[in-house]
């Protein structure tokens, strides 16, 4: 099995989410930005899919109230910052470390967590078609539908290639 | 998986239910898909975005219906999964609440735009019967998903402690979809059951990423987020290609030493 040397496939974390297995690893390169940049795994992106979800069943809740309408806006401006961080760090970590990409694509549990990108960005669009289109109009429709093509792009790129190389 | 795993030889025990995060991806574009197809001010635009959404639904469904399978072969052959994991056995309500609310919307979508642009012409009521079969459809994926919801609350409870780590975030997302798809239900149908009930989903899903956030900034705050599994065979890679290029410089200067002698 190629993975088996890989600690994100011992008992202690099978996840590869982060653990106390790695812990001694790369201890030395715990300082700075570019230790942060380099440890920024895709799996990140779920906070924004349970942000964004969080924003949208406030919104929608059967039984609401404007207060809960605010909070739900709040949420939503939180995720659409930590969705630029994430990718800002994230579009550094595979410029800047190109090897990591490679590396990353064939780890057996990192891998799947790229497809939790466009189902963060697909929070984002949801909101967007809740709240900016019918409050502000204009144009917002072309920004749903846009981002709405590259979420539908990247998540085909996902489901397609990455059960084929599971 | 048959079609399978040019990379990675995978068994049934290191199967995890994350498996089906790549495929749910394209369900949820569907699902966004059909939300901004009701809001495009052009009725072809938002054909061609309907139809693109059906057919991204189709690629996710009954995939995500296939690794549902091997999962549960996994669960049932083999032990449950180990702790680190253990919030992904949430994971299966991912694609069974947004494949339900995704179909679910995409009806309402083609109730309107189908009459309109005169898709399928030989069927007058093409778009009340896409309207129809869209809510049996998610109403039979909800039943589903209750299945699994229950199956993932009996796994968290028997086990108990765990360890925080960023897969926590799957409390949140999997149990939030399936709460969109019963608040979808509830105005489809007049009872008060479904929109008392995503009601409670909807506080459980808030508290719920109150207590995750919350872990996550002190995990953060404490340096153990950020580590990457995937560095290890980068880091591995560099400190050879470091080692040889100390081994090759020290022959160098042995052989240059040598040479003076």
């Amino acid at each position: 099995m190629a993975c088996q040397n890989d600690c994100s496939t011992t008992p202690t974390d099978p996840s590869g989410l982060g653990g106390a297995c790695e812990a001694a690893i790369c201890t030395r390169r715990r300082k700075g930005w570019r230790s942060v940049v380099r440890n920024f795994t895709p799996s990140w992106f779920s906070v924004n899919m349970g942000t964004g979800i969080t924003s949208i069943l406030l919104h929608n809740l059967p039984y609401n109230g404007r207060w809960l309408q605010y909070i739900s806006y709040i949420l939503f401006a939180l995720n659409v910052l930590l969705f630029v961080i994430f990718l800002t760090i994230s579009a550094l970590r595979y410029c800047l470390y190109p090897k990591i990409w490679i590396s990353m694509v064939r780890h057996p549990a990192q891998c799947l967590f790229l497809g939790t990108f466009p189902m963060g960005l697909a929070t984002i669009i949801n909101m967007i078609v809740f709240v900016c289109v019918p409050q502000w109009g204009g144009s917002w429709w072309k920004v749903a539908w846009a981002l709405w093509w590259i979420d539908a792009a990247v998540s085909v790129a996902c489901c397609f290639y990455l059960p084929f190389v599971l | 998986m048959c079609f399978r795993m040019t990379v990675h030889g995978h068994s049934i025990q290191t199967m995890t239910a994350a498996w089906l995060l790549p495929i749910v991806s394209t369900i949820v574009a569907a699902a966004t898909g059909s939300l901004v197809a009701g809001i495009l001010p052009h009725v072809e635009y938002a054909l061609i975005t309907l139809l693109t959404s059906y057919v991204l639904w189709g690629t996710g469904v009954p995939l995500a219906m296939v690794v549902l399978v091997i999962y549960f072969l996994r669960l049932t052959t083999s032990n449950l999964p180990p702790k680190a994991v253990m919030v992904s056995t949430f994971l299966p309500l991912g694609p069974l609440g947004q494949g339900g609310f995704g179909i679910m919307q995409l009806g309402k979508v083609a109730l309107e735009v189908f009459p309109k642009t005169h898709t399928i012409p030989a069927a007058s009521h093409a778009g009340e019967i896409f309207y129809v079969a869209g809510f049996f459809t998610a109403i039979i994926m909800w039943g589903f998903g209750l299945v699994w919801l229950c199956f993932a609350v009996a796994t968290i409870v028997r086990s108990r402690h765990f360890p925080f780590n960023m897969g926590w975030w799957g409390f949140t997302f999997p149990l939030g979809v399936y709460t969109v798809c019963t608040t979808t239900l509830a105005k489809e149908v007049p009872s008060a059951f479904f929109r008392v009930l995503g009601t409670i989903f909807s506080i459980a899903v808030t508290i719920l990423w109150l207590v995750v956030s919350v872990g996550t900034l002190h995990s953060l705050w404490k340096g153990r987020l950020l580590v990457a599994p995937c560095l290890k065979d980068v880091e591995e890679r560099e400190a050879k290609a470091r080692e040889a290029s100390v081994s090759k410089q020290e022959v160098d200067v042995g052989e240059t030493a040598g040479s003076g002698v």
